[in-house]
């Protein structure tokens, strides 16, 4: 009981979403014999919040349909106001959210946080949750009872029933953001409708504002240079590849670098296996759920990762080397390529780099490729049921907190304050030394409200275009998981234990300690433990949202 | 032994004896008399005199007492959860009473008789290891007559305590790793390369290897604590009777420690299963659930990770019974060997 | 410093020392190479860490900017000061429960000794689980309380035990002489009992005090206000990466320079605290006072 728990990002690797929201056998009935019920199957649904654009800056590049974010090799010359009203009215606001930086400096200390209180008039008290124990402290919370914060962050792990939680203790704000609702807060309305439905309904209901995510999932991140000075083509086919990771190996450099975590679950091989065309969690095939842990080209991506690891391309200690040491060696150039989150896509991982080598991502390899999307959310805010006009204030100040990318409040959210935080020169946004420590990591509003992703770099407009160009040529090819945003009615109760199975299969299998037959039996074990199940859940909640 | 008692004289009577003859005394059926060491006066006086005797006594443990009772036995109604579905935010009283579920769910499980078994052999080479080790670096240290070597080693020794595991099974890595230092150096060398991290065979020690590393010279410390309270005096009339450094070692030194030596190993049995949770976390993916998976590993997945609290409860609860056992066996066996244990008869 | 051997112990041959000198050095080599290694990692430029692949044991160019970028902007400091408050204030209070509890029950024949013992061993073996914690501390009050860093752990099963076992080691004799003094319990404690214990009072407060320090998971679970963390949680924040780092925390993760400046900051301060406490190890405590 004492164990103390690490963090859970092995869950978020898996893409969530669809590993992550399996449910299990025990759960069926909640306590007091009310059943809970958060599914959708059988509700009157609620409409989608409306999706009005925002129109900003003209980008250099558009963005389109299909996830291509709109590209910005310079920082907009001109800013627009896209809040006029006032937004507080002085009160306090608790918000609870995930932390991945330092603890803040306190308000008074904070010229950061006084310019957000001063801006939204509201006095904002920031509960950070550092992301390793995030799980624990949600669990805690939600045993309090009814003492919650204002606002709280779910991340997209699947909290055990957090759903329920969700619709006991939160406010239903459909009726405030449903269809053309939202148009009152033009900032929501200008999050894409793909990240609502990534967060879902809650019996029919809308409990929440989602934080959205470009659409790329993992990728794989290639030492451009490297591969340049072997030869290697931008477009290569399945043995092309193979064999390029085998040339670049050599000399205490490694082609292709894994983690204990990208082997804790399905994160080393999302790349490969959208190479050759295995679905994205599952297949939807008649309406019933198809795990793509069945399928040939899930068996034929191990097989390719296979060869690699028997080729040495592997750096030999992928099963155990930490992300982080993965990463210093992705950074100097020992490994040359390996899979990661879109979100590594940022400044701080060009800054590392340091310019050793052109950052780029690589194209599917194989013939009829459907490279894996993410889920297009990071999580989602939910408000402590209160009075209207409180909800509104709150809803107010996430409309705020996502303005989008070319206007005076995304500038305040994520940059701080001219000429404190940020200086503005031909390249764009240099940030000062005081943003080492006051800035949206270590006080992250970006968690009570975020602005859809641009592509802008600052200083790194060419790294920027060649990830546009990989968005452009590997999205319209690429699928969703058609899991996401779907509840079960059971959910929740077996993600790690699933996880684990395959990760343990693939790791073993393709590090050469089972045979390759041995995949079939790992299959046999994910579904007994609660793979079918979920599938079969999975397929009534579809059928009812579609 | 009685060697030593003897040689040490009626004047200055052993540590050792003196707690020997005060085992005796301690035992509340020792008859009374003759400035009988333990036994306090009126020892078979009614409860209520007997409150009264021992008033100063009882009231200071009142502040211990009352945080077990706050903190532990106001918390025990935990273990309940190993017989609910429990949702936290439904609460002990509204969650679903499952019966033995929990428990069944878990024995029926290959996975989890298989990480029983690893921890068992984990567990055991670390009590093979884990007591000789720092005891020999204990003994070298309080060996030494120089000062200032003997603290500056003691300083350091102990430091690897407070490196996290994650920083420790980083260095391990760092060095041993198929791409680290030492094979490296090997194929420099011409010498071909060790295959330690990531192999099934060498996992077991390895993972002895690393605790050693981290928590030997941690673990000296209570025993240099127990090696300052042995008499002198026995090692002079060890000397004279002519024992060798052997000698007084294994008639001075280790009975001198041995009580000390019994509490740790009784205790360390009543935690048997907990072998670490995080150590394992971070490695058991090189070697697969074969080999690497412990029980706490086993259960974070099972329980934890999916907030199956009660799943997890029934694990601690199964861990407890296993300790209970344990201890209670220990301390017979402490007892026989004419030891006081943990606790008295 | 003396060094000479007590008269029954003779000088060891050279072979002997030699021995003893040669498996020492392993030892501190074994233990200070990878030590070194983490210092040096701290003092590294980060870009010079990167190049070398993550561990630097000679740094190319030495600089402080880790330690600078980090005690920057006063939340260290703070939390500085939060943990040796509850580092002093709880050993304090721990050393003196324990030692109250541990003499109690260390004493022959005290009226409901034996129950209370196994009733504290029990607790020993069923650890308190998090939940039920976490509802004990709100139910106290105890929720956003420096106390819920304290209060919670006050009594160790593990240093109680041991801590009992030592002040039953002490001669009987000595106890009964000093009541023929006529001396009460609490005399007996103070004058008796704990003079000759300064060793393992040494080791159990070091005890409780590295584990106050250490502590840093229940200041996350128990409260809501940061302003309170002590330097455990403070300092884990710098060391986004542990174990598993991907996206959202690769995008703002500190350098590895950073990160090993952060476990020389959060340990440097309480490892201080072992040289001093070498001086109660003293040889042979009790030979002195079994003679007067």
């Amino acid at each position: 009981m004492a164990v103390h728990l690490p963090r859970r990002s092995l869950l978020r690797l898996a893409g969530a979403g669809a590993l992550a929201g399996v449910a299990g056998p025990l759960l069926t009935g909640c306590g007091d014999g009310a059943k809970r019920d958060v599914g959708n199957a059988g509700k009157d649904l609620v409409p989608w919040p409306a999706h009005v654009p925002f129109s900003g800056p003209p980008p250099d590049a558009p963005g389109d349909d299909q996830g291509v974010q709109p590209l910005y090799l310079t920082y907009p010359q001109q800013v627009a106001r896209s809040v006029n009203d006032t937004v507080g009215d002085g009160s306090e606001i608790t918000a609870m959210v995930i932390t991945y930086g330092a603890p803040p400096k306190p308000a008074e200390a904070n010229q950061f946080w006084q310019a957000v209180n001063k801006a939204l008039n509201v006095n904002l008290k920031i509960v950070v949750v550092p992301d390793a124990e995030y799980s624990q402290k949600m669990t805690t919370l939600m045993a309090s009872g009814d003492d919650l914060p204002d606002i709280i962050m779910f991340s997209q792990l699947a909290l055990p029933r957090a759903a329920e939680f969700i619709q006991a203790q939160c406010a239903d704000i459909s009726d405030l953001v449903g269809g053309d609702a939202v148009r009152d807060y033009p900032n929501l309305a200008n999050i894409p409708t793909r990240a609502w439905k990534a967060m879902g309904r809650i019996n029919g209901r809308i409990y929440g504002v989602p934080l959205e995510r470009p659409a790329p999932g993992n990728s794989l991140f290639v030492n451009r240079t490297a591969l340049n000075q072997a030869d290697v083509p931008v477009q290569w086919d399945t043995e092309g590849y193979v064999a390029a990771m085998r040339k670049v190996t050599g000399g205490r450099r490694w082609g292709i670098g894994g983690s204990k975590s990208l082997f804790g679950g399905v994160g080393a091989i999302t790349y490969h296996a959208g190479s050759l065309g295995a679905p994205n969690q599952w297949r939807v095939d008649g309406g019933k759920f198809v795990s793509t842990l069945t399928t040939g080209q899930f068996e034929e991506a191990i097989g390719v990762m296979r060869r690699l690891a028997e080729a040495g391309a592997y750096h030999p200690d992928s099963l155990t080397l930490s992300a982080t040491d993965l990463q210093t060696f992705w950074h100097s150039g020992t490994v040359l390529s390996l899979t990661d989150g879109f979100g590594s896509v940022a400044p701080n991982t060009l800054a590392k780099i340091n310019g050793r080598f052109q950052l780029d991502l690589g194209r599917p390899y194989g013939p009829d490729p459907t490279p894996w999307r993410g889920t297009g959310f990071f999580g989602h805010v939910a408000f402590k049921k209160a009075s209207p006009d409180r909800i509104k204030l709150l809803l107010r100040v996430c409309n705020y907190l996502s303005a989008p990318f070319g206007t005076a409040e995304y500038e305040l959210a994520n940059y701080g304050v001219e000429g404190v935080h940020y200086t503005k020169n031909a390249s764009g946004i240099v940030p000062t030394a005081l943003a080492g420590a006051e800035n949206n990591t270590n006080l992250p509003v970006k968690y009570i409200g975020v602005a859809p992703a641009v592509l802008y770099l600052p200083g790194q407009p060419e790294a920027a275009r060649a990830v546009h160009e990989w968005e452009k040529a590997v999205l319209p090819k690429s699928v969703a998981d058609p899991a996401v945003g779907l509840r079960s009615a059971t959910q929740s109760t077996k993600a790690a234990e699933l996880n684990r199975i395959v990760g343990d299969a693939v790791s073993a299998i393709v590090f050469g300690r089972k045979p390759v037959s041995a995949w079939k039996d790992a299959v046999t074990q994910w579904r007994q433990a609660g793979g079918d199940k979920l599938a079969e859940e999975f397929a009534v909640e579809y059928a009812a949202a579609t | 032994m009685t060697k030593v008692t003897v040689t040490g004289g009626a004047a200055d009577v052993s540590a050792i004896d003196a707690q020997r003859s005060s085992d005796v005394g301690r035992r509340p059926t020792a008859p009374a008399g003759r400035g009988d060491r333990g036994v306090r006066p009126g020892a078979r006086r009614g409860h209520r005199q007997r409150i009264r005797r021992d008033r100063l006594l009882l009231l200071l443990m009142v502040p211990g007492v009352a945080y077990f009772v706050v903190f532990h036995y106001g918390a025990l109604f935990g273990n309940t959860l190993a017989f609910l579905d429990y949702v936290p935010f439904l609460g002990i009283a509204g969650s679903e009473w499952v019966g033995l579920a929990n428990f069944q769910q878990m024995f029926g499980d290959p996975g989890f008789w298989n990480a029983v078994r690893n921890t068992v052999v984990i567990a055991a080479l670390q009590l093979v290891f884990f007591f000789p080790a720092p005891l020999a670096l204990a003994l070298l240290l309080h060996s030494l007559v120089g000062d200032v070597v003997r603290r500056f080693v003691q300083s350091v020794v102990y430091l690897p305590h407070f490196l996290s595991w994650v920083i420790v099974v980083a260095l391990f890595q760092h060095m041993l790793g198929g791409a680290g230092v030492v094979n490296g150096w090997l194929g420099d060398l011409g010498l071909g390369s060790i295959h330690v991290i990531g192999n099934p065979d060498a996992y077991k020690p390895l993972v002895v290897a690393q605790v050693l590393w981290k928590e030997c010279g941690w673990a000296t410390i209570i025993f240099l604590a127990a090696l300052s309270q042995v008499d002198e005096q026995q090692y002079e009339a060890s000397a004279l009777d002519g024992a060798g450094w052997w000698r007084r070692l294994w008639h001075v030194t280790l009975p001198g420690i041995r009580p000390v030596l019994v509490l740790l190993v009784v205790l360390r049995l009543g935690e048997f299963l907990d072998v670490g949770f995080e150590q394992f976390f971070l490695q058991r993916q090189a070697v697969g659930p074969e080999v690497g998976e412990v029980l706490d590993t086993f259960v974070y997945f099972t329980g934890f990770a999916n907030g199956e609290f009660g799943y997890a409860a029934a694990a601690g609860l199964f861990k407890g019974v296993i300790g209970v056992a344990l201890v209670y066996t220990a301390n017979k066996v402490a007892h026989r060997l004419g030891e006081q244990g943990v606790y008295q008869r | 410093m003396k060094h000479s051997y007590p008269a029954w112990q003779g000088r060891p041959g050279p072979a002997i020392r030699a021995a003893k000198a040669f498996a020492l050095a392993v030892v501190v080599l074994l233990v200070l190479f990878p030590l070194w290694t983490v210092v040096a990692t701290s003092l590294a430029a980060p870009q010079d860490v990167i190049a070398n692949g993550g561990w630097v044991v000679w740094p190319q160019r030495i600089t402080f900017d880790a330690y600078a970028e980090i005690l920057d902007g006063g939340v260290v400091t703070r939390a500085l000061l939060v943990s040796a408050g509850v580092t002093f204030v709880g050993t304090a209070l721990s050393l003196t429960c324990t030692v109250f509890l541990a003499y109690a029950l260390s004493r022959p024949g005290v009226y409901g000794s034996r129950p209370v013992l196994l009733l504290i061993l029990f607790t020993f073996l069923f650890p308190p689980g998090m939940i039920p914690l976490f509802l004990v501390v709100r139910t106290t009050g105890l929720f956003d309380q420096y106390a819920a860093l304290i209060l919670p752990f006050l009594v160790n099963v593990f240093n109680l035990v041991v801590m009992r076992g030592f002040f039953q080691s002490i001669p009987a004799e000595l106890l009964e002489a000093a009541r023929i003094d006529g001396a009460g319990d609490l005399a007996i404690l103070w004058r008796v009992v704990l003079p000759l214990s300064k060793a393992v009072l040494a080791v159990i407060g070091l005890f409780y005090a590295v584990a106050y320090w250490n502590r840093f998971f229940e200041a996350i679970i128990y409260f809501n206000d940061q302003s309170k963390w002590p330097i455990g949680t403070v300092l884990r924040q710098y060391v986004t990466g542990g174990a598993d780092m991907t996206g959202e925390a690769v995008a703002t993760a500190a350098p590895q320079s950073t990160q090993m400046a952060v476990v020389v900051l959060a340990t440097a301060p309480i490892v201080l605290v072992y040289p001093f406490l070498q001086r109660y190890f003293v040889k042979g405590v009790l030979t002195g006072a079994l003679k007067a």
